[in-house]
């Protein structure tokens, strides 16, 4: 209810807009199809973390957003994301993209610009994120004030992946607790440093998922298609 | 607010060399362009002949193995190792093949976010160098010279060159010359062309000796006298580098120049006197001082003041063989002092009649000793018909000697290996007879005496009588065949710790528990190895074991590059030998691992690599695949 409250008013707030704000045209433009079949050593991976006031999906907001691409089995640090979202009056433009990478001030930047960044950095990667839906949620609650629409990518959810490891025909009768992201951590022996913060658990979440890679690979499944089916 | 990705790269690298010797800004700066790479187990990374890519690596988790063509592991590389370094020193392609042992994360770092500091930060190139001179040969040992040549070692002590430099044309006399360089009360004078910059030299010892004694007049041009080219440095050397570029070029007066090139304008000069001036604890003034002393304790505080300066040039980071030099020098005074003041305190006139030699023997006869170990010395003397109580009155000054130098202290051989041993202190025909009996019936403890007497080198008094010795050990050795393959058996005893990365080798039992044994396990080795081979080539007169592989390099080119590999690992061990000891106020022989820094262990690897080919190949000359 206060959702559309607020949607309507940056609706009307943002009248020019008739379609899509300029961030999300670009975004669907860009867009192209992901080849489910591809091998997934050559795909491209946006591995993502969000950092939120709280776990109420209606009332929080997101405060950080961190993400990591991973592709042929590397990450490039300078093609990464950390950005931190200033909801108060104040907000500093000055935060300057360097080769992609978003140098961050204390005060952070606005939800708009955030959102228009992390959009611009997922493209048309496969989203990955741990308990994904969440954050994918969240991200699209933040696109839909900003006049944006929601995410068209393909996403992964490693807690899933990690249960259709362990029991490849009914992953969802496994126990939730065995997979969250610390069990995995403990799991893949991943150092669970800087965890909750947005663009320190995308970093644990991209380690992790290069090594479930790694699993499924040895299981004989190199598509995406085959990994989520 | 952080970024958290490059704080994760950043953390860890920071932990490890090169980047421990990096800036913390700089290591934020080369971690924010990291690439991440994970590897499954056994996944080859490159292969031999591969181009490398403009990167290296440093081992996040996991293991690298790395291999040569025939499949031989050259190296095994774990957590916080760098390896893969050819790109940011050479542009050829790989030497060896580099595969995962395990499930493996490295970190791979841009060549070009790392070479702009590599110039700036001399230790850095200095431990990627010497890292790379593993299964490289000799690599280490060139760049350690061409640091010196280009004067990397910038940091302590620099030379204030900014006074306005003193010089004439080359269209100036002699005589206008020599009246500038009067004026001004210099020592020298630079010929310099129209731009300034320096074509020669002309020092008052050539004013002396080509102008006054000699038959060249003073209205000739100066270019006449002048020395050309003159050895140009760039500012801000340090003393340690500045001593080291006079002392291998053997002149006294260096030009500065804007670039250290003859071909930029010249900022000044700096003369040897100019370094005496800024050194307080000058090696110099430090024999000087032992001339004056007179008593043991006076020689005892001049050892101490040593000591300061060895670790001085630790930290400087200046060479080895440079520093074992002049602490072998200053060792060598203290030893003739305190013979001077034994022979005034029993009576000077009678051992003016004595024909005798001081022998130094093991480390200090090696001239390696820079922290101060046991004693251990003899004495030969030559049998004189007039003088029956000769051997007493020879004993009488050893004891005198070695009490004096165990005060300064240089503690007593536990064995009794010193001049006042009566079987260590004999004529010239008893020590030849000793060494017969050794060289024709040798057990193991003859074996053991040789490999320390061997070592030997005249320190006082009648040189001749020591190189006696030597035509004597020679010529037994033409007539024995099978005593030097004893001693390559016993060179052989001392198997290298081959693998020492995961598992260091430790003492298993008593004091030294859990401690390495620098001595016996690397150096030792080392020490035999080049005392074998010297004897082997009858090579007289060399006794310091970097030099001994020096000349075995220049005698056996097939093998230099292995020989070279050595002296170079020498040095390398007395430097963390030295290290360690200046830290702990022994004589460093037993390091604990832990204490050691990864640098240091890395270095303390690389050491063991010649070791073993040496091995090897004394195994083959000396036929002795059958007898072990």
């Amino acid at each position: 209810m206060i959702w559309n409250t607020i949607k309507q008013h940056l609706g009307l707030a943002n009248k020019q807009n008739i379609n899509h704000s300029d961030f999300y045209s670009t975004y669907l433009n860009r867009f192209t199809k992901h080849d489910v079949q591809k091998p997934i050593y050559d795909q491209s991976f946006c591995v993502f973390d969000t950092e939120t006031t709280g776990l109420d999906m209606a009332k929080d907001k997101i405060l950080s957003i961190g993400a990591v691409r991973v592709c042929q089995q590397s990450m490039d640090i300078a093609d990464s994301l950390s950005i931190v979202i200033s909801h108060e009056g104040e907000q500093d433009e000055s935060a300057a993209v360097i080769h992609g990478l978003v140098k961050t001030a204390e005060q952070g930047i606005t939800p708009e610009k955030a959102v228009s960044l992390f959009y611009q950095f997922v493209g048309s990667d496969i989203i990955v994120g741990h308990h994904v839906a969440f954050d994918i949620h969240m991200i699209h609650k933040l696109s839909s004030a900003c006049g944006g629409g929601p995410l068209k990518n393909v996403t992964l959810d490693t807690a899933f992946l990690a249960k259709r490891l362990d029991h490849p025909t009914d992953p969802h009768s496994l126990d939730r607790k065995e997979y969250t992201l610390d069990k995995l951590c403990q799991r893949f022996s991943v150092l669970p440093k800087a965890r909750h913060t947005a663009d320190g658990d995308a970093w644990i979440t991209a380690l992790v998922f290069l090594k479930l890679l790694d699993r499924f690979e040895r299981k004989g499944i190199r598509r995406v298609g085959q990994m989520v089916k | 607010m952080k970024n958290e990705i490059i704080h994760r790269v950043f953390d860890f690298i920071k932990e490890y060399p090169p980047f421990t010797l990096l800036p913390k800004d700089v290591v934020m700066e080369i971690a924010s362009t990291v690439i991440v790479k994970y590897l499954p187990a056994d996944t080859v990374l490159f292969r031999i002949g591969d181009m490398p890519p403009p990167l290296f690596y440093i081992v996040n988790e996991g293991a690298i193995y790395l291999h040569q063509e025939d499949g031989s592991m050259v190296d095994q590389c774990d957590e916080g190792d760098v390896f893969g370094i050819r790109p940011l020193l050479v542009h050829a392609p790989y030497l060896l093949t580099a595969k995962t042992g395990e499930e493996s994360i490295l970190y791979a770092i841009k060549t070009d976010s790392f070479l702009p500091y590599l110039d700036k930060y001399p230790k850095v190139l200095s431990f990627l160098a010497s890292n790379f001179a593993v299964g490289n040969g000799n690599m280490f040992y060139k760049k350690q010279n061409s640091q010196i040549s280009s004067g990397l070692f910038s940091e302590i002590i620099t030379i204030d060159t900014d006074r306005s430099p003193v010089f004439c044309k080359v269209n100036q006399t002699i005589q206008e010359a020599a009246m500038l360089m009067a004026r001004h009360q210099i020592g020298s004078i630079i010929i310099c062309d129209d731009d300034q910059e320096p074509l020669g030299i002309i020092t008052d010892k050539d004013l002396r000796i080509k102008v006054v004694a000699g038959n060249i007049r003073k209205k000739e041009l100066v270019t006449r006298i002048m020395s050309s080219p003159v050895i140009c440095i760039p500012s801000g050397l340090t003393l340690a580098e500045l001593q080291i570029i006079m002392l291998k070029n053997k002149i006294n007066h260096l030009a500065v120049t804007v670039d250290g090139t003859p071909h930029t304008q010249l900022l000044g000069v700096i003369s040897e006197h100019d370094l005496v001036v800024q050194q307080a604890d000058n090696p110099a003034i430090l024999i000087k001082e032992i001339r004056k002393c007179i008593i043991a304790t006076q020689l005892k505080a001049i050892r101490d003041k040593t000591e300061h300066l060895i670790k001085k040039y630790m930290e400087q980071e200046v060479s080895v063989s440079f520093v074992t030099q002049i602490v072998s020098e200053i060792n060598d005074e203290i030893i003739q002092r305190c013979i001077r003041i034994a022979e005034q305190e029993l009576g000077a006139a009678k051992y003016q009649q004595i024909k005798y030699c001081w022998l130094a023997l093991g480390s200090e006869g090696r001239g390696e000793q820079l922290l101060r170990t046991d004693q251990d010395n003899a004495l030969v003397y030559q049998d004189d018909p007039n003088n029956s109580n000769i051997k007493e009155d020879c004993l009488l000054l050893a004891q005198k000697v070695t009490a004096m130098l165990h005060e300064i202290g240089y503690e007593y051989c536990p064995a009794d290996m010193m001049a006042s041993n009566p079987s260590w202190c004999q004529s010239v025909e008893d020590w030849q007879n000793t060494f017969t009996k050794w060289v024709h019936s040798p057990g193991e403890k003859e074996i053991m005496m040789c490999t320390i007497f061997f070592d030997y080198r005249p320190v006082y008094g009648d040189h001749s009588l020591a190189q006696n010795l030597t035509q004597h050990i020679f010529s037994l050795l033409d007539k024995q065949d099978v005593f030097l393959h004893l001693m390559a058996k016993n060179a052989l005893e001392n198997p290298p710790p081959l693998s020492f990365f995961r598992n260091f080798i430790v003492e298993k039992n008593g004091e030294h528990k859990d401690s390495f044994d620098i001595k016996l396990r690397a150096m030792m080795p080392l020490v035999d190895a080049a005392r074998l081979l010297i004897l082997a080539h009858r090579i007289s007169g060399i006794n310091n074991t970097s030099k001994r592989y020096l000349a075995l390099a220049e005698a056996e080119p097939n093998n230099a590059e292995l020989l070279l590999m050595a002296a170079d690992a020498y040095e390398i061990l007395i430097r963390l030998r030295t290290i360690h000891g200046l830290k702990t106020g022994d004589s460093g022989r037993y390091i604990q691992p832990e204490v050691m820094d990864k640098m240091q262990r890395l270095q303390l690897r690389n050491a063991f690599q010649p070791i073993d080919e040496l091995q090897k190949l004394i195994k083959v000359r000396f036929q002795l695949g059958g007898m072990i």
